[in-house]
This record gives structure tokens, sequence and C-alpha cells, in this order.
């Protein structure tokens, strides 16, 4: 670093300039500008493969009746997965059309403001690399967290749900940020069939292990509620068939985003609730006796399977994906602090229990000693709260 | 790929180290957060030209066509970070290192006035060797400011963190404080018409907020007590 100490200016040499690229398009009636210009980020050459003609999308989406300028209505398989019930996500909608999605969610479900629109939520995104080109689909978007970013990072995004509320809403924001380069789909991801060798990156982010369930789900009543429910198969097996599915979906060389809990959570052994059930232990019990418990607390069969990071890197590579990079996550993967390759140094960790509110209350406290001696001291890696993995086709 | 900070401050910008190429890698999907990392370039760029490195080390930044999402890389500098957190005493010898850094580095324009880094913090320096490198230049002003603000600035902010919420300094950091504000006081006091006083540097900033970009009441300095600034006060005037 010498030159540190040098006083003088040197004449300067245009290095570094601002670039302008064509990310999004901007016709109407979505067509792409021109997909066969890739363009690259930073002037590395860009040596890919040719797009996926837009045809190709546009075909399959052609099949669906459209309901709206951007949205597709896919088979109705009845299906529902949302934080809202039915009444409260006709409400919502019902203001869509009089108020921004921002002004909608803060006068409906204020609570739910931090999730939807908190810039956080698409840190993760930038692992990916992306350079514009890309064709992308988000499977199970939900209220478009990761798919507007998306769209604003790529050619063009196909955005799937089964919940018709959570696509308006989506196709809302979408139109609030002139973006033309995304089509919304509704559609159950179990059933569904997806066009083949199409997509370059596919997105699954808190998805996977909400695919074996089948009834309708209220996350709140299903936290809480004891309720039976109708099964679809080992839970395992439906997961790995859906990912075979994503799979087949993918181009040559393209690539899976997923995003999942941790099964082996340090906070699960700490009597922390499953994320996704309310139930204690049931992620790190041995599945038959998660299903013990589930039966006995809720009255239904434990189906939202998550993993640990070598078995989420197994059923990758069972659904024929070759290459697996693990990624580990702090405190969460929806609202990440910290993410790391998985087994790298943790030179850069530092404990954030209490850094998402700023309070230091005593379980904080407590929370970040043992995040400190399990991550910081021990370097115990498997025992982080979330996994993401990038898997290439 | 690590993310080292995900919105700090809301400014709506992720930082992640490339440890493979070596690069720092801010990206942003909000326009507040591309405008930063667009001043950031241009800080840097004087930085590069200043040293004679520009067009050596990697600086670019692209955005997409709607310029609704940017991506700023730049070079990664060795070393470890100063700990801006740290008490006086604790840092006497990195604050004086930046001071002397400052003095032999960094030029004077005319009428006394200079160039600005804005976030000139413990915290925002990589020591290596004896040498420091200066890291995020979103707040960086090309002219107009008195020379030596950002001293006033490094010495303040590290007040501010030294009280840790108390209304005194403990003994010897006040004598840390009396002893790198002395040299920081030969410094700005002999070419310019600045004080080395909290107060001229809190006028400065509360005068001229649009240089933060709506993030002033994050700089520590703007976040002392009553008490605590008048402590600091005293301090001044007893110096």
């Amino acid at each position: 670093m010498s030159y540190l100490g040098v006083g003088t200016i040197s004449v300067p040499s245009p290095v570094s300039s601002v670039t302008t690229l064509p990310g999004t398009c901007s016709k109407p009636g979505f067509k792409l500008g021109n997909p066969y210009l890739r363009w690259s980020f930073d002037g590395h050459p860009n040596l890919g493969q040719p797009m996926t003609e837009p045809d190709d999308l546009d075909q399959y989406l052609a099949q669906f009746p459209r309901e709206s300028p951007h949205l597709y209505l896919g088979p109705d398989s009845g299906g529902y997965w949302s934080n809202l019930s039915k009444q409260q996500n006709a409400e919502l909608v019902s203001l869509l059309g009089t108020c921004s999605t921002r002004d909608a969610i803060a006068a409906t479900q204020p609570q739910h403001s931090e999730v939807i629109f908190s810039p956080k939520r698409a840190a993760a995104l930038e692992l990916l690399g992306l350079d514009g080109s890309e064709v992308a689909v988000d499977l199970g978007c939900m209220w478009g967290a990761l798919t507007i970013p998306l769209a604003k990072q790529t050619a063009r995004v196909l955005a799937v749900d089964q919940t018709l509320e959570s696509l308006k809403f989506s196709e809302a924001r979408a139109i609030e940020e002139d973006l033309d380069n995304v089509n919304f789909l509704r559609g159950n991801l179990r059933d569904l069939a997806l066009p083949a060798s199409t997509f370059d990156l596919a997105v699954v982010n808190g998805v996977l292990e909400w695919i074996p369930e089948v009834d309708p789900i209220v996350v709140d009543d299903y936290w809480h509620g004891a309720k039976e429910r109708q099964g679809a198969g080992d839970p395992g097996e439906v997961q790995i068939g859906f990912l075979r599915k994503v799979h087949a979906s993918l181009r040559q060389a393209g690539r899976l985003f997923l995003a999942i809990e941790n099964r082996y959570d340090y906070k699960m052994f700490c009597g922390v609730p499953d994320p996704h059930t309310g139930t204690r232990f049931t992620t790190i019990a041995p599945r038959w006796l998660a299903n013990v418990i589930s039966k006995v607390r809720r009255r239904r069969e434990y189906r939202t399977w998550i993993y640990s990071f070598a078995d989420i890197r197994k059923q990758l590579h069972r659904a024929g994906f070759s290459t697996v990079s693990l990624y580990a996550c702090w405190p969460d993967y929806r609202q990440p602090e910290h993410i790391q390759p998985y087994g790298a140094k943790n030179e850069h960790f530092r404990p954030m229990s209490s850094r998402r509110d700023g309070r230091r209350t005593f379980k904080a406290t407590v929370a970040n000693r043992l995040e400190w001696l399990l991550f910081k001291k021990l370097d115990i890696q498997s025992l982080a709260p979330s996994i993401i993995a990038i898997a290439e086709k | 790929m690590i993310l080292v900070s995900n919105c700090a401050h809301d400014n709506g910008i992720y930082t992640y180290i490339n440890e493979v190429t070596g690069l720092v890698i801010k990206s942003s999907y909000s326009p507040e957060g591309i405008t930063r990392l667009e001043q950031e370039r241009v800080g840097y760029e004087w930085y590069f030209r200043l040293g004679g490195l520009l067009g050596v080390e990697p600086l670019s930044m692209s955005k997409n066509k709607a310029g609704s999402y940017g991506r700023l890389k730049v070079r990664r500098f060795p070393g470890h970070s100063g700990n801006s957190y740290g008490s006086l005493s604790g840092n006497r010898d990195d604050l004086l290192a930046a001071v002397a850094f400052y003095s032999r580095v960094w030029p004077r324009l005319a009428d006394g006035l200079a160039p600005m880094h804005g976030d000139f913090s413990l915290g925002n320096m990589i020591f290596q060797d004896d040498e420091i490198a200066l890291v995020d230049w979103e707040h960086f002003r090309p002219n107009g400011v008195p020379w030596g603000m950002d001293l006033l600035n490094l010495l303040y902010e590290s007040v501010t963190f030294s009280l840790h919420g108390r209304t005194k300094l403990r003994p010897k950091d006040e004598r840390v404080f009396r002893e790198v504000r002395r040299v920081i006081a030969s410094l700005v006091e002999a070419g310019g018409d600045l004080t080395a006083s909290f107060e001229s540097l809190h006028s400065f900033v509360s005068g001229n907020r649009s240089m933060w970009r709506g993030f002033v009441g994050k700089l520590p300095i703007m976040n002392l007590t009553p008490a605590q600034r008048d402590f600091v006060n005293g301090l001044d005037g007893s110096a």
C-alpha cells in the first residue's frame, strides 16, 4: 500500500465507469428487448449459451387462461398457503385497486410489512452473481419478496404460487415497480407441469418443507391448531419428486437456489418450537418420533420435513443435481445478517441474536453467548440456523 | 462469497466479501442505496487518484438498465480494521496513527478547504504494516469542507464511544483525549479557521445535513445526551 504515503496527484486513467446494461425490458405486452443480446457485468466476457427463446415460456403460458395482464391461471387445485386467512386476504386484495401495496399492507396487515418489503429479504440473491440474462422461475413466490428483486436483475421471471390472492398482490407490486418482465402463474407446485429445459435459475425459498402438505394452510392455524389432515405419500419422496421436476425444468448448467431451515439449528435443541409446526423437538427427533409428537400434539402426521446440511446435499444429488454448494446462514435465510460457505473459515462471524431489534434482553444475551461459543469458538457450522444451497443441473 | 452486512443502518446495501477474487461487492435494489454506491465510487476514485493507483486497483460500478439495481466492486484491503467502539485509551496508537496519516496525505485546497471522507472513523480504516487504507466512501465530498473536519469526527466519535453511556470520561481516557486533541488542534488551527472543538464539528454537521443524505442521526457524534455534551464542551474549554 505504498500509495498511501504519496501526496502527489497522478493523471487518472478511465478505468472505472458506470455501465448501463439492459436488464429489464420496457415494452408493453411483455416482449423482451433483445433476448439474444446477453449482457455482462463489469466487462467480463460472457460465454454463456444462447438464451431460452422467449417463445418457449410464452408458449407454455399460452395454454393457461389469462386473469390479468401478467397473471395466468393454472389448474385450480383448491390449494391455499398464506399467513392470512381467506377473509383477510380478500380484504387486502380489495384494497389493491385503490392504494399502493405498501399502504394496503399498512392498513390491513402492518405486522407483515417488514417480511414483505424489507430490502434485507433479497440479500442472498447476490450469491448467484446474476448477469441479467437469466430466465428465472420463483416457485412459491408468495408476496413477491424475491420475485421483485429477481425481476430487476434477470431478463425474465415466472413466479408460481397456489394462492391467487398472493399472486394478485405480487402482480400489483410488479406494476408499481414498472416491471414488465415478470409473469405470475397460479398452480400447485406438486401437480403443476413445468416446461422442460427452460430456466437458468429456479428459486425455492422457504418452500420445499411445505411441498408434502396438501390441505389449505393458514400459517397461524397450522402452528397452533390440532386438526386431522390428508396425507399424500412419504414426505421425503414427495419433496424429491418436486426437486426432480425442478431439475427437469432447468436448462443445461441451470441452477437451483434453495433456502430452508436447518433441521439441527442449535435453537431446536433448546426447545424452541419448530418454525413450521409450532411443536418442540420435532425437527431434531427421528422422523418416526416426530410423527408421534405431532400426532399427540397436533393430531396429524409430521410432514414439513427439513434437513441437515449433509442430508440436503444428498437429497439434491438424488434429485439429479450435479454440484451442490452449501452456505450457512444466520440468524435465518429470510433476513440474513451473515452468510458464509459451509465449512469456510468463520472469521467474519459475529453473534447476532440481539442484533435484529437491538434490545439487550436476558434471552438475547444468553443466545449471543451461546452463538459465540458454538460458532465463533467451537465453529460447529452444522448447527447454523439456516441453509442455502445452490445446486447446478 | 461471504455476506458481512445486510442493509446496515437501513441503507439498503448488501456487502459481500469474495475471498477468491479479493473483492468487496456491494449491491442494492433501493434508490437510496444505489445513490450511495455511486457516491462511494466517486470517493474511491478520488482516493485511488490521490495515491496514483486509479486504474491499478479494481473499482467498478454497474447498474441495470432501469437503474433499479446497482453493484459496486472494489478491491478488498488486507489487514485488520480499527475498533471504532473501543475506548480512547485502548485506541491511542491507532488514533495517533490515523491523525498522522491524514496530515501526511490529505490535500489542502484553496482557503483552507479540503475534500471530506465523511465517516472518518477507526472502523473504516484498515491497518497493515504501519499503513492505513480508508474504506466506506459513501459520504465523500470532493471539496468545500474545512481541512481537518474528518479529524474532529475521528476524535469526538471516539469520545462518544468512550463515554459508553456515562456522562464523564475515565481519567485514562481523558488523558488520551487531551493528547490527541493537542495534536489535532496544532494541525487544524495552524492553517484555517477551524477550531478543534466538539461544537465546531457539531455545528458543521448540523448545518450541512444533506451531505449525509438523511443519515445524520446515525452519526455517533450526533447522539450525545445534553449532559454528555456539556461534559465534552467542558473538556474542550479546559484542554
